[in-house]
Parts: C-alpha cells; sequence; structure tokens
C-alpha cells in the first residue's frame, strides 16, 4: 500500500546501538537488539532493569537517547507514526479507561491507522473488529462500561483494541500484572496463538520467569540496563543468572508438563545489594 | 453481525446503544424546541402559541408583538441555544483530552480569562457610546482574546520537554483561573459606578442581548464547527491515554493542542457573549455522559443539546422570576437590571452536580 516495502529478510526490529532513557537519566547504553519474524520474545529482569524501558522505545513511545529503531528495516522515527501503527500495535502496562465507554467503543478505536482520522467518524464494523471481540471471547460484553468488568475481562478488552489494529508485531508490557493466575495462562495462551497461527512477531516484558520461558521461544534478561542474557529459555533461566540478575538463590527443573525449564526461587542473597556482582 | 447484538449496558433497556442514542437525542432536540417555544411565549406580556405562531411567520396583529418575538425573545433564546451549547461541548471535549470529570472551561482558566477581557474592555470604553448596555463591539472581542490567551498560557506554563500531560494542565489551570478572577476582582473594586455592568459579565447573563450579539456569535460557532468534526476522532484516541493514542498512530501532543485549542475557542465563544456561565460547562457534558456514554461522537452532539436546553430554560426561569407579576418576589438589582441567568446555573448547579457525582460514584 505504501510502495516501500520491506525486505523478507529485515529482522521485525533492530536496534543498534541504542541508549535508552527519560532525558538525562540514561537508563541503557549501547543496547543492539535484533527480533526476527515471527518469534515470541520475552524481556526479563528485575524492577528497574530497563526492560519496560527498552520496550517503550522499541514501542517509539520513547524515543531512543541516542541511535536508531528500525522497524522491518526502515527507521521508525522518519516512518509516518499511522504507518507504524499499522505494522505494529503496543498493550501498554497502564490503561486509563475512560468512565462509561463500552467495550466495541474502546475496540473500534484499533481501526483508527486503518482508516484515519475522518474515518473514524463512521462507525467501524470491519470484520477485524468481530474477530478481535471473538479472539478475546469478549462476544458477551461488547456494550458493557469497560469499568464495569473484572480486571480479566478489562485486560482482554484492551487486548482486543491491539488485536483489532492487525498488525503483524505486537509488544506488550507485563501484560499479566494484575491478573490472577487462569487470566494469565489465558492471556499468554491467546498471544501464543497469535503467534503460531497468524505468524505474529511477539515482544513482551514478564515479570514470571516461568511464564517467561514457557511462552517465549527467546528471552532476554536484563540487569542494570544491560543484557546479560539472552537466547532460549533452557540456556538463560539458570541458576547462575538467577543468582547474578535476580539475587535469589533458586532450583531449576524442567516443567512436568510441558518440558520447559521452571524455577523455583528459594532464599535471597543478601550480600552483593543490587544484585548485579557476578562470582561465575 | 454479532458486535451489534443486543446485549445493552446494564441490562436496563433492551435496544441497542445505537437505537438508544438516536431515542435520546430525538428526544432532546424535541425537548430543545418545546422550552425555546415556551421561551419566546413567556415575558412580561405572555403571548398564547397562535399569537407567537403569528408573529414568527410575520403575520402579526399588532406590531409590539412582533417587536416582542423577533426583536427580543427570539435572539436571546438563539443566543442562549448557541451558547449553552457552545459552553458544554467545550467542557465535554475539556473532560475527555484532560481525562479528569473535574474538567471545564472554568476550571482551566478559560472562563475567567474571557471575563477578564470583557471586564478589561467595559472598563476601557466606559464613557464612550454604547458602553453600558453591552452593545460595545470591543467587549466580545476583548472576551474572545482573553480566553484564547488564557488558554495558551495555561498549555505554555504545563509544557515541558516532551509536552504538556493532563494533571500538569490541569493543575495549572486552576492556579491561571485563581489568578485571572483576582484580577477581576480587583477590576470590580475600582470600577466605582458601573460595578452593575461588570458584574453581570462576571455571573453571565443575557439580558439586553438582541441580534447585534447573535451576528458576533455565529461566525465563532461556524469557525468553531468543522474543528470540533475534525477534533472528534483524535478525542476518542487521546482519552484512551497517551501510550494508546500512540499505539493507535496518534501524534499525541499535536492531537492534545488542537482539542484544547478547539475548546478554548467554543468557550471563549460562548462567554464573549453571555460572560462566565457558571457550571453549565461541567454539568452538560456530565448529564450527556449518563444518557450516551463516552464515545465522543455521541457525547459531543448531545452535550450541545443539553447545554441549550439548560441554558434556554436557565433564562426562562431567570425571566420569568423577574417579572412583576410575580408576588413577593422582586428581586431585582437595584439600578433595576434582571436577575442574571448564571446566577441560576450556580445555585442549581452547584447542588445537581452534587447529586450526579453520588450517583455516578455508586
Amino acid at each position: 500500500m505504501t510502495g516501500k516495502e520491506p525486505m523478507a529478510t529485515d529482522p521485525a526490529i533492530l536496534t543498534e546501538g541504542i541508549s535508552t532513557g527519560y532525558g538525562r537519566h540514561v537508563v541503557s547504553q549501547r543496547l543492539s537488539l535484533s527480533v526476527e519474524r515471527g518469534t515470541r520474545t520475552s524481556l526479563v529482569g528485575p524492577n528497574g532493569s530497563g526492560k519496560s524501558t527498552t520496550l517503550k522505545t522499541l514501542a517509539r513511545l520513547l524515543a531512543p537517547l541516542a541511535g536508531t529503531v528500525y522497524l522491518n528495516g526502515q527507521d521508525i522515527s522518519g516512518l509516518p507514526t499511522r504507518q507504524v501503527a499499522r505494522q505494529m500495535a503496543i498493550l501498554p502496562q497502564v490503561h486509563e479507561v475512560p468512565a462509561e465507554l463500552t467495550v466495541v467503543e474502546l475496540v473500534e478505536q484499533g481501526r483508527y491507522p486503518h482508516v484515519g482520522t475522518l474515518g473514524m467518524l463512521r462507525r467501524q464494523d470491519d470484520d477485524a473488529i468481530e474477530e478481535a471481540i471473538r479472539l478475546t471471547r469478549l462476544e458477551d460484553f461488547v456494550h458493557r462500561p469497560i469499568d464495569t468488568l473484572s480486571g480479566g475481562e478489562r485486560q482482554r478488552a484492551w487486548m482486543a483494541l491491539a488485536l483489532a489494529q492487525q498488525t503483524e508485531i505486537l509488544l506488550l508490557d507485563e501484560p499479566t500484572t494484575f491478573l490472577d493466575v487462569g487470566h494469565q495462562l489465558d492471556l499468554l495462551e491467546l498471544v501464543s496463538s497469535l503467534n503460531r497461527d497468524r505468524g505474529v512477531t511477539i515482544v513482551m516484558v514478564l515479570h514470571d520467569l516461568n511464564h517467561a520461558a514457557r511462552f517465549s521461544d527467546r528471552m532476554i534478561a536484563m540487569s542494570g540496563g544491560d543484557v546479560v542474557a539472552d537466547g532460549a529459555p533452557d540456556e538463560v533461566l539458570t541458576p547462575g543468572l538467577l543468582r547474578e540478575c535476580f539475587g535469589v538463590e533458586a532450583a531449576v527443573v524442567a516443567d512436568p508438563k510441558t518440558g520447559s525449564p521452571m524455577c523455583i526461587p528459594y532464599a535471597p542473597i543478601h550480600s552483593g545489594s543490587d544484585g548485579r556482582e557476578s562470582n561465575e | 453481525m454479532t458486535v451489534t447484538a443486543t446485549v445493552d449496558r446494564r441490562g436496563k433497556t433492551g435496544v441497542t446503544p445505537e437505537v438508544r442514542t438516536r431515542q435520546v437525542l430525538v428526544a432532546l432536540g424535541a425537548l430543545l424546541l418545546a422550552v425555546m417555544f415556551a421561551y419566546v411565549m413567556l415575558g412580561p406580556v405572555v403571548f398564547g402559541p397562535d399569537l407567537v405562531l403569528k408573529a414568527l411567520i410575520d403575520q402579526a396583529e399588532e406590531l409590539h408583538h412582533r417587536i416582542s418575538v423577533w426583536e427580543v425573545r427570539v435572539p436571546r433564546v438563539l443566543i442562549a441555544a448557541l451558547a449553552g451549547a457552545m459552553l458544554s461541548s467545550s467542557g465535554a471535549l475539556l473532560q475527555s483530552v484532560l481525562r479528569n470529570p473535574l474538567a471545564a472551561p472554568a476550571t482551566v482558566g478559560v472562563t475567567q480569562g474571557a471575563v477578564l477581557g470583557a471586564v478589561l474592555a467595559l472598563v476601557i470604553t466606559f464613557g464612550s457610546e454604547g458602553a453600558l448596555n453591552d452593545l460595545n463591539a470591543l467587549v466580545p472581542l476583548g472576551a474572545i482574546a482573553g480566553g484564547l490567551a488564557a488558554g495558551a498560557v495555561v498549555y505554555g506554563l504545563s509544557y515541558r520537554r516532551a509536552g504538556t500531560d493532563p494533571i500538569r494542565l490541569i493543575l495549572t489551570g486552576v492556579v491561571v483561573a485563581a489568578a485571572l478572577s483576582s484580577v477581576t476582582s480587583f477590576m470590580v473594586l475600582i470600577s466605582g459606578s458601573h460595578i452593575d455592568s461588570i458584574v453581570r459579565w462576571l455571573v453571565g447573563s443575557l439580558s439586553t442581548r438582541t441580534w447585534d450579539h447573535l451576528v458576533f456569535l455565529v461566525p465563532v460557532a461556524a469557525l468553531a464547527l468543522p474543528l470540533v468534526v475534525l477534533v472528534i476522532p483524535l478525542a476518542n484516541a487521546l482519552q484512551l491515554g497517551d501510550s494508546t493514542s500512540v499505539s493507535l498512530g496518534l501524534r499525541s501532543e499535536l492531537a492534545r493542542a488542537f482539542i484544547l485549542m478547539t475548546a478554548v475557542v467554543l468557550a471563549a465563544g460562548s462567554v464573549s457573549v453571555v460572560g462566565g456561565i457558571a457550571f453549565l460547562g461541567l454539568i452538560g457534558p456530565h448529564l450527556a455522559r449518563t444518557l450516551v456514554g463516552s464515545d465522543l461522537r455521541r457525547l459531543l452532539v448531545c452535550s450541545a443539546l443539553v447545554g441549550a436546553v439548560i441554558l434556554v430554560a436557565a433564562d426562562l426561569l431567570a425571566r420569568v422570576f423577574s417579572l412583576d407579576w410575580i408576588p413577593f418576589v422582586d428581586i431585582r438589582t437595584e439600578s433595576g437590571s434582571r436577575i442574571p441567568v448564571g446566577a441560576f446555573t450556580a445555585l442549581v448547579g452547584a447542588p445537581f452536580f452534587l447529586y450526579l457525582m453520588r450517583e455516578r460514584m455508586r
């Protein structure tokens, strides 16, 4: 549509030596990441490790302090933001729900990047909206105000908004934070099915390491703004990393059902307060 | 298609939101016409519907009917409806873009800026011809300039590195509003014998409003209308938060500035002709939200209608209570002018707002 067809060999997202942060507060420096198409990547790390800042920078919610983020091989800062929105959707960590807005009114907004400002004056009844509502199983809630929904339903409604954007890349910032374990699994299953069935590229920040290991092809562990481990879950989720990065003594075993690595932290390490002093 | 299936808001009604919205808007439109018609009927001389209709189609049997209807009541009711609609839709835009239920033209300083502009123009032109009957074109121009300037100052003071944010805007707005009010109070103190005229601008009044004022208001409204249509989709996306609106492909700061500017033009235009009507910019959108929800495509239309109905009805009451034939209620000001409509909206608005909040916070 736009004429600038990206090369199939380009990674979905690529950064070369970017610095991230807020104004004068630098979080990460010289960060180089490449996210291949059709993969599921999880960013993990302790609080303040820079994983959310990294995700926000990839999402263009934050401008990099230095360097460039490439989306499908093109400099993201040079692309019209609506064109980016047709390729990449973001589920932010915190949502602001206007009182009285209904689920379908929220999900409709996902069509903005496709139909533009004037197009959004009309009611959107695109298949994409119907599909987003079906995938998130919100059929019974379409006309309910979002502030009357439970936490799990609410998160699904925001997920449906991102799905209605019909993008090939989906970024999620701690999507499971306020959910109980059932709704957490539910959401991560949905994310994985999007990846499996439609080849959607997933990058997410997750707090739960076992979920990250189970629902990702690749884990990137960050600490103090730097990438300290990067690879398949069973390469990344090791007792050494848990000690170095999270400051806990932990056992790592294979999940009896899925076989993915699973950690069982059993004691914090009190010496080495910033958790970064490696003994390896 | 399943999305339009009939799962209603809280299981109260059996109709889809689209149908309900249409019903609400039609009912409000009919109510507005009814209140406007009653407005034209009532006054120092009460006309029956037949007399009003005859006068409206220029078949009045007596000249004074024609004059009362066409020269006094019709322009005044049209101004009330238009100014009420503009103030209320400005509040709806502000509440959405600032994501704050307390946002209104009067809480972000725009009303106060416009009032101060009008008062300054009044004070400057005192003594010159026509200053006291508010027909002086400098007064509405001063109000528009004051409102726009206040909006620009609030936006500028809220601007940091990457832009503004709703909380900073509203806090700055409250402070600027207070500062502007104190300047206006000072003007009142030093204005001596013209205090009555100034206070009516402060409170908001429709008395002595004629075609001249409408001729000033209509172009402002006509300028604002395309802006309003353009900002509706922007405001719908921006009310989901800055992150989500960027994810959807909006330039969020630009959208916010554009929406704010539209709200400021609407509010300043309204104040420029009727003065600082209290509470309408706050209550109109709240009432509309309970009727049609938060999607601005419906909310703005509904807010405009609600605002028009409220201001016309309030001025109708203000006029009725100012009449001589009501016993025991002789509440005219010292110089003989009528009760300003703004006194009514303030009196009724405050308790009504508290009631609305209690209902909605349940």
